[in-house]
């Protein structure tokens, strides 16, 4: 593999994302993944060969990390930076067609919710996964998941709960979804939410991190 | 008929043997366990009281034992957390007011209503000076232990509501007559119950359906002063007496918070930063003319909650770890850890490189063994549930100080109230960055500020001017819609020293 993709590859994992950022202190002054990923490109490598042997693979390193519990919130939040730094260079490609994307996913907070910083990791390793991230924000009601699914075709849809008071809603907005559109596939998580109260209000997967969702997705697309 | 009486105290344990009906205080006098009680056992002082596990707070000389029972005995330190009076107590000239004319021996009732405990303070309204105090678990525990937890409960259930209105209502009833059969007092002669509390608990002894604070925008459906019927709630004290519920701010900074910022002397003056860690982790900071308020979501880590081996804080919990050095409350054998040893040991584990700056830790921290079966430890979740909980705290002091303007080298005192910011080790609170180290020397442990503006409003019928003027000039910030919470959060996550 090139060394500059080889590079690109770990200032995702660690968190460097330009040559300012004094973030790792163990690579100080080094350019970052914003810098070099426009390096890769000038030198005439393809935006999808550094989307997929440089940026997903750092992300899915990431992501295993943060489900052995070895690296936290920030050093996850880190990673993300740098990898959005990365995809500034790529995202034009998405537009003109010469990188591709895996799929959409639409995530949100569930109604009378408005924790987001665990459904932003999840949105964040799910872009850095391939995917086009549609983020609704919080306190997002059943019929704004219902005009992204119309919009997306196709989609898959994540809902995020922090409370154990909006769970319910987690409940109802799965049902009017599932009673709509009884093909999308519905994940969810969050704090309190565990595989089952998954089974009883009859969604399609759980995962305790951003990684389980990540790697569902992947597994999962192809059927849809 | 013989029963095992399993004694905990402050300098060790044992077990000792007791007859059927005998009275604890005279089987631990026998022992030589020596109960302060100057009414001789007559039942009046109420000064011999020891906690039994299981039953919570007991006058020893009234207590038959006819079971196998674990006496706590209570260690200074916890009556003095509770009875909560320090230099910075406000000092109001006694003038109780309309309570004190409806008896000519008037007694008033503070309440303190927290999720988890309850605590009574019982005040002769003739001269000002506190009678009892008395502890009880707060009934509502079987419903979940956060508010919103007994608050999901209630959800589209009124009945739910009724009955945890009721369990409140219990426990007043029963410590009141704790407090009747301990003094001799007469029922009628009870004239005034003032409350403080977080708002859900005043919204369930008010009776009325706290759902509203649950979800956004979490508006309340009171805050303001409320005065109940004694009568009416079925306690038969004074025909007249009222229960005065003391105002709150918000959803989230109940009339707890605000009593107890009431509470504290005027000279105090300058700027200042306030906290009560519990679940939700109230941080207030006060200016000489405006306040800031916000409630950081802390989470129920340093009650022991989440934590793998945690506890409350009570007999056998470890309170205390200094260089390997376990104190555990009444020195009982460790049994697992609540907040202050939490902390403690999370900074010697700090110090020692044991944990990383980032919180990893490559296996788990064996803090005491017991016996071959269990070992008391701390595993990398436990140190997760911390960051979360201190990273809460600390961006919310560090929100409150942006939003005023000012910065750590303005504030003049940091006022740590509540049970667990008394026992905690400011040194080892710092060191895990649950305080700022810029305030180092400016903390003060005031023990439980709210429970003393509780007993403040009953001494003072003026007091409620004070609450009033704090009321006035409180700006409570909501941290959910607030852009930078994010940032000042995540920053603080890791154990590596404060930004502003
Ligand atoms: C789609 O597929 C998936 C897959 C995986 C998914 C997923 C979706 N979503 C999440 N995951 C998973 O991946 C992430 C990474 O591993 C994980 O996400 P998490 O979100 O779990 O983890 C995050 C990375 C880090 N964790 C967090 O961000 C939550 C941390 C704590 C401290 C917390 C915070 C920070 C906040 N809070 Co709130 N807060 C608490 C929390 C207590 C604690 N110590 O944990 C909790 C959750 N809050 C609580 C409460 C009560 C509240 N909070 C409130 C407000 C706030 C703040 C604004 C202060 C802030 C949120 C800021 C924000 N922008 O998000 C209020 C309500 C706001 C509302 N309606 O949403 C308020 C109601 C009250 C208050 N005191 O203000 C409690 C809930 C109790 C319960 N029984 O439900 C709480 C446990 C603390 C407590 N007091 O006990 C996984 O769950």
């Amino acid at each position: 593999m090139d060394e500059i993709i080889q590079k690109i590859s770990s200032c995702i994992e660690y968190g460097k994302i330009n040559r300012a950022s004094p973030y790792p202190p163990g690579m100080k002054d080094q350019d970052g993944a914003y810098e070099l990923t426009r390096q890769a490109l000038d030198r005439g490598i393809s935006p999808s060969e550094i989307l997929e042997s440089g940026m997903i693979p750092a992300m899915e390193i990431v992501g295993n990390k943060f489900s052995r519990n070895e690296i936290f919130v920030p050093q996850m939040l880190m990673s993300a930076k740098a990898m959005n730094a990365a995809m500034e260079h790529i995202k034009p490609f998405f537009i003109s067609g010469e990188a591709k994307r895996k799929g959409v996913f639409v995530i949100g907070t569930v109604a009378g919710d408005l924790h987001d910083i665990g459904k932003n990791l999840v949105a964040m390793m799910i872009e850095g996964g391939g995917w086009e991230v549609i983020d609704l924000g919080v306190d997002v009601k059943p019929d704004k998941f219902k005009d992204s699914i119309r919009q997306y075709p196709g989609c898959f849809v994540g809902l995020s709960a922090l409370l154990t008071t909006t769970m319910e809603n987690m409940k109802i907005t799965v049902k009017e979804l599932k009673e709509q559109y009884p093909h999308i596939k519905v994940l969810i998580g969050g704090a309190p939410v565990t595989d089952d109260f998954r089974q009883k209000i009859g969604a399609d997967f759980y995962s305790p991190d951003p990684q389980g969702a990540v790697k569902y997705l992947n597994t999962n697309r192809v059927l849809q | 008929m013989k029963y095992k009486v399993e004694i905990l105290q402050d300098t060790g344990y044992e077990t000792i043997e007791a007859e059927e009906g005998s009275v604890l205080m005279d089987v631990l006098g026998e022992k030589g366990y020596y109960i302060y009680s100057p009414c001789g056992g007559e039942g009046t002082c109420g000064k011999c009281l020891v906690h039994i596990r299981g039953k919570g707070i007991v006058a020893a000389c009234r207590f038959k034992i006819h079971e196998d029972i674990t006496v706590i005995l209570q260690g200074e330190r916890e009556m003095s957390v509770l009875g909560a009076q320090h230099e910075y107590t406000a000092t109001m000239d006694f003038n109780p007011g309309q309570p004190a004319l409806l008896s000519d021996k008037p007694v008033g009732c503070a309440v303190d209503i927290g999720t988890t405990t309850i605590v009574y303070y019982f005040i002769d309204l003739t001269n000002g000076l506190l009678m009892r105090t008395y502890v009880d678990i707060n009934p509502q525990s079987n419903y979940g232990a956060d508010v919103i937890s007994r608050i999901n409960r209630c959800v589209g259930d009124a009945g739910a509501v009724k009955k945890l209105h009721l369990l409140l209502v219990e426990s007043v009833k029963s410590n009141i007559n704790r407090f009747i059969t301990d003094t001799g007092t007469e029922a009628k002669d009870i004239t005034a119950i003032n409350v403080v509390g977080n708002t859900t608990m005043l919204h369930f002894i008010a009776g009325v359906d706290p759902s509203p604070i649950a979800f956004s925008p979490f508006k309340p459906v009171f805050t303001d002063y409320r005065i109940l019927n004694a009568r009416e709630m079925g306690l038969r004290i004074n025909a007249e007496a009222k229960i005065n519920l003391l105002p709150s701010l918000s959803g989230y900074i109940g009339s707890d918070i605000i009593a107890g910022l009431a509470s504290l002397q005027d000279s105090l003056g300058g700027l200042f930063l306030y906290t009560d860690i519990g679940t939700n982790g109230e941080v207030v900071l006060s200016s000489e003319d405006r306040i800031w308020a916000c409630s950081t979501a802390a989470g129920p880590a340093f009650e022991g909650a989440n934590i793998s081996c945690g506890s409350l804080a009570a007999g056998g919990a470890i309170c205390s770890y200094k260089d390997g050095k376990i104190k555990t409350i009444a020195n009982s054998e460790p049994d697992g850890i609540c907040g202050s040893g939490l902390v403690d040991i999370i900074a010697h584990m700090l110090s020692g490189k044991l944990v990383s700056p980032e919180g990893k830790i490559n296996k788990p921290f064996v803090v005491y063994k017991k016996g071959k079966s269990r070992t008391i430890s701390i595993t990398q979740q436990d140190i997760r549930e911390v960051q979360l909980a201190k990273a809460a705290v600390a961006a919310g002091i560090n929100i409150l100080l942006r939003r005023s303007g000012y910065g750590y080298g303005d504030v003049e005192k940091f006022i740590i109230a509540g049970g667990f910011g008394n026992y905690l080790d400011t040194g080892s609170a710092i060191k895990i960055g649950l305080f700022p180290e810029q305030l180092n020397d400016k903390l003060l442990q005031v023990g439980n500020a709210a429970g003393t503006g509780a007993v403040l409003s009953l001494k003072s019928e003026y007091f409620i001017d004070r609450i009033n003027n704090i009321l006035s000039r409180t700006e409570y910030l909501e941290l959910s819609s607030n852009e930078d919470f994010m940032e000042k959060f995540v920053s603080n996550i890791n154990f590596k020293s404060q930004t502003t």
